[in-house]
């Protein structure tokens, strides 16, 4: 591994300075599940690594209002053991709990997983359902961003929207409330230490009457980004949900998946078929979970 | 009456289990001398390719670099494998596989031989690279080694096959396909070299062969078999992948050079680079039945790619062949193995040398005239199965100890069980 | 390039030492602390054979910065045994026959090792679920998953008669 000045501040403030001061030349380490493993290799080389992780003040799943907000440093083992997120949030829970193996859930943190937005990042997916925001921060201050805008940021790298001095300190979402169901669904070769070949996410929100009234359906491995499955939502907004309504969402699926993959090479082309299993998990898990609550 | 045996029938604990459960098991990498050097290997990254130029003089001027070598530096033989000789220690003539060796640096310490290794240029002149079996056998294609890319041709015939297709009530033709596999031992090649006490140069490695890696480390260096030991080290898996050398031949050479004990220790991309495969082979498979399942004649094609060298190849190709039948009677049988050379990675010994291929092609087979036959697929088997007795196309006569038929009963008792 | 400073409990004890920031963890015990039983696989997390627990936690040191375990607490296989005593799950490890080739040994039974410290009467599903990080090429997976519940079974029937913690 090349050589490299290593620091390890104790407050945001001092990792804040230190990015300000070796700007490009620096690399955040986190957990280290990703860059640890690029350096050994020599696919990255920094001059400078800021280990963040002793910022044990960016560790944390907190409620403020109708939002959950997730520190930046938190694992996905604290992530899928939070009661909180296992009882409100399936969507992340489960994608949590399928990422890499025990010993990666307990380095892999969640803002590595986003700030290094593999076409496979299970935290991605997850958080894109969610619709989420992401905090970032530097000595010039701090700015939000929809998850999105990030990932289509062109920052320090063409990855995501990070400049050269920025932490990310936080994401954060809207609360699913007693009226919304989500869930996730992995479709991998095996059940761990696998990348997802599928990992898709789904969210819908109904009113007193089921009438679904919002709707979010991401799919990822399908596309750079996760995919946005847009005529699929807009078909379930407006109607009762039942399980055929749902069904009836999965030409689309198979369409959108098409559309995607029709540049890319034959061997994803079988994906089309499969996402539409992978929903038809996901229905299951949403109808049950719709059910099972009172929407008084 | 069952005799009580002190063993056998008894749970043992394994001798070396309690080493392995404390952590105290020393595997190669896990050896550390007073004053060892850290090897490494520096390797072509075309598959097909003369040398134009090696550059070495900047890696030897390194700092805490004590030999970069290449194959001027070998005092003997500069060929080895397990079977035919067609392996360089250090590339002299031709690249013929993506992570040849072209040179082995020892330094003081890890970081440093990967500096020293980044330090060293190579210019190639590249030739057409060869991968796939059709275009080694092409009239125009570049020559891996010697006058063919044929690595051998073996046939085996028994019996009248053509009067036999000519009776068949039935005749099953398919062609099946397997793919290349890497081993995945779970411990990356390693190895240590030094001058004992007397004088021996010993390696102590992770290996599956030590015989045979004393030889050649012997022809290597050039010295009588006496002033060469080879221990096997604990060693966490092989299943044929470390059959032929690994780093033993770059470690013992830098021992020899330096004088200094050296240990190298490959990555798992190293290892699975130029570790050897399971062999892909296409095998065309024509069998020929009466109407009542009885097994009559069978031709078989196989081709195979056993990569840059010939490692197991020819033990691989005549596996496949005898076992071209499976545990089944075939009266009549020609088969016809074709392997070639190519700028794969080097095929060789793995966990059944070419059966469980051929096993693909037998078994489809099997179901396929079950299928058709409307015969369940265990009686058919049974019905063509090997008994003590049976004779296979090579002549061999079984004699003892056939257990087919038992196990498939069996089998079919555990299946009607779980399903 | 500056050498840093990490301040450790290893295995029980306070150790302090100096190396440069360019080791991963399993450099730094394998090559700096000597602790061998610490085995490199795969180098990018996938095989489990550099396990060890981390603050409480099994990780995999092939991934991490030596500089990470600065102000840490690791458990290493050597760190098991106390005083010539096998560690139950070693014992088990033995009397069921789980070891073969013994390199994924240390990191299975460490990984099972930090499962029992937070969890000291584990379903099998949630034993399956701690092992899932390690692989093994020699034994399969059955006589491994037999030892951590016999360990589990032999800890329960020590507990019921007055025996003291798992650690
Ligand atoms: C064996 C194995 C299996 C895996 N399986 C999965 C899987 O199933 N699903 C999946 O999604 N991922 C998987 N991963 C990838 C990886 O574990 C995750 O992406 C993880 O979330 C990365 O987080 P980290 O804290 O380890 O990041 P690090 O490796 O520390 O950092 C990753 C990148 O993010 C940057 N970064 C980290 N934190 C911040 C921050 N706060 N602000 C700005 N930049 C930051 C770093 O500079 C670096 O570029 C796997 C990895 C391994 C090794």
């Amino acid at each position: 591994m090349k050589a490299f000045e290593f620091f390890a501040p104790k407050t945001l403030a001092e990792a804040k300075g230190l990015l300000n001061q070796y700007g490009e030349s620096a690399a955040i380490l986190a957990g280290g599940t990703d860059i640890v493993i690029e350096m050994n290799e020599g696919h990255r080389k920094p001059d400078v690594v800021i280990d963040i992780k002793k910022l044990k003040d960016l560790a944390y799943v907190r409620i403020e209002g109708s939002k959950i907000h997730i520190g930046a440093l938190t694992t996905f083992e604290m992530i899928s053991s939070d009661p909180v997120i296992r009882e409100r949030v399936r969507v992340l829970a489960e994608a949590a709990s399928k990422v890499g193996s025990p010993q990666i859930r307990s380095l892999g943190t969640i803002g590595g997983n986003l700030a290094t937005a593999s076409v496979a990042g299970d935290g991605v997916s997850a958080m894109m359902t969610l619709n989420a925001s992401v905090v970032l921060d530097s000595v010039r201050g701090q700015r939000q961003m929809p998850l999105a805008e990030f990932l289509d940021g062109q920052g320090v790298s063409s990855r995501n929207a990070l400049l050269a001095d920025e932490i990310m300190t936080e994401v954060f979402f809207e609360m699913p409330d007693n009226h919304t169901a989500t869930a996730f669904y992995k479709l991998a070769k095996r059940k761990s230490l696998a990348i997802s070949v599928i990992g898709a996410g789904m969210l819908v929100q109904v009113d007193g009457a089921g009438i679904c009234i919002k709707a979010s359906m991401r799919g990822g491995c399908l596309a750079r980004y996760p995919l946005h499955f847009k005529a699929a939502e807009e078909h379930l907004i407006g109607n009762k949900i039942s399980i055929d309504l749902l069904e009836e969402t999965l030409p689309m699926l198979h369409d959108a998946v098409y559309e995607s993959a029709k540049s890319r090479p034959w061997s994803v082309f079988y994906k089309k078929e499969s996402v539409q299993g992978v929903y038809r998990k996901l229905f299951a898990a949403i109808l049950e979970q719709l059910n099972g609550k009172s929407y008084e | 009456m069952t005799k009580e045996y002190s063993v056998i029938g008894k749970s043992q604990v394994k001798v070396d289990a309690l080493e392995k459960v404390l952590g105290t098991t020393k595997f190669a990498a896990d050896y550390n001398l007073p004053d060892m050097l850290y090897g490494g290997v520096f390797r072509s990254t075309v598959a097909h390719a003369t040398i134009n130029s090696l550059k070495l003089e900047k890696a030897k001027a390194l700092g805490g670099v004590e030999a970069v070598l290449d194959f001027h530096d070998i005092p003997g033989k500069n060929r080895f494998g397990i079977i035919i000789k067609d392996e360089p220690c250090l590339v002299d003539d031709k690249i013929r596989r993506y992570g040849d060796a072209l040179a082995v640096v020892a330094a003081r310490s890890p970081e440093i031989l990967e500096a020293a290794l980044a330090l060293i240029e190579v210019d190639y002149n590249e030739i057409e690279p060869i991968f796939t079996f059709e275009r080694a056998l092409a009239a125009d294609a570049p020559i891996i080694h010697g006058t063919t890319n044929i690595h051998q041709v073996k046939h085996l015939v028994c019996g009248d096959v053509d009067a036999a297709f000519e009776r068949s009530d039935i005749i099953i033709e398919n062609t099946y396909s397997t793919h290349r596999l890497s081993h995945m031992f779970i411990e990356p090649d390693a190895g240590i070299a030094y001058y004992d006490d007397e004088g021996l140069m010993t390696v102590v490695a992770s290996t599956q062969n030590p015989h045979y890696d004393r030889n050649e480390v012997a022809s290597l260096l050039g010295l009588p078999y006496n002033q060469v030991r080879v221990i096997q080290a604990a060693t966490g898996g092989g299943f044929g992948g470390k059959l032929d050398i690994s780093v033993q031949c770059h470690c013992a050479l830098l021992t020899y050079h330096t004088r200094k004990p050296v240990k190298i220790v490959r990555s798992r991309s190293e290892s699975t680079m130029v570790s050897s495969k399971r062999h892909p082979m296409i095998i065309k498979a024509k069998t020929g039945a009466s109407r009542d399942g009885m097994l009559m004649a069978l031709e078989v094609q196989m081709t195979g790619d056993t990569g840059a060298y010939a490692s197991y190849g020819p033990a691989v190709i005549t596996r496949a062949m005898a076992h071209c039948t499976g545990p089944y009677n075939i009266p009549n049988v020609r088969a016809d193995a074709t392997f070639v050379y190519t700028n794969n990675p080097m095929g060789g010994a793995f966990r059944g040398f070419g059966v469980p291929q051929v096993a693909v092609c037998h078994e489809g087979q099997m179901n396929q005239l079950a299928r058709a036959l409307s015969i369940d697929p265990i009686e058919i088997r049974i019905k063509n199965a090997h008994q003590i007795g049976s004779k296979l196309p090579t002549g061999q006569i079984l004699e003892n100890s056939v257990g087919f038929i038992e196990t498939l009963e069996k089998a079919r008792a555990k299946a009607e069980d779980v399903l | 390039m500056n050498k840093i400073s990490i301040s450790l409990n290893l295995n029980g004890t306070d150790r302090t030492i100096l190396v440069y920031p360019n080791r991963r963890v399993v450099d730094l015990l394998r090559e700096d602390f000597k602790l061998t039983s610490v085995k490199e696989g795969c180098s990018e997390g996938e095989c489990g054979a550099c396990t060890v627990i981390f603050n409480g936690d099994a990780v995999t040191t092939c991934c991490m910065l030596a500089g990470q375990a600065d102000q840490s607490t690791i458990i290493t296989l050597e760190g098991l045994a106390k005083d010539g005593e096998l560690d139950l799950l070693q014992q088990c490890f033995l009397d069921e026959g789980a070891v073969q080739c013994g390199y994924c040994t240390p990191g299975m039974i460490l990984a099972a090792k930090a499962l029992l410290l937070k969890n000291q009467s584990p379903t099998e599903a949630q034993i399956k679920l701690a092992m899932s990080g390690n692989l093994c090429r020699c034994t399969g997976y059955q006589k491994i998953h037999a030892a951590v519940k016999s360990a589990v079974v032999i800890y329960k029937d020590k507990m019921a008669q007055g025996g003291e913690s798992i650690d």
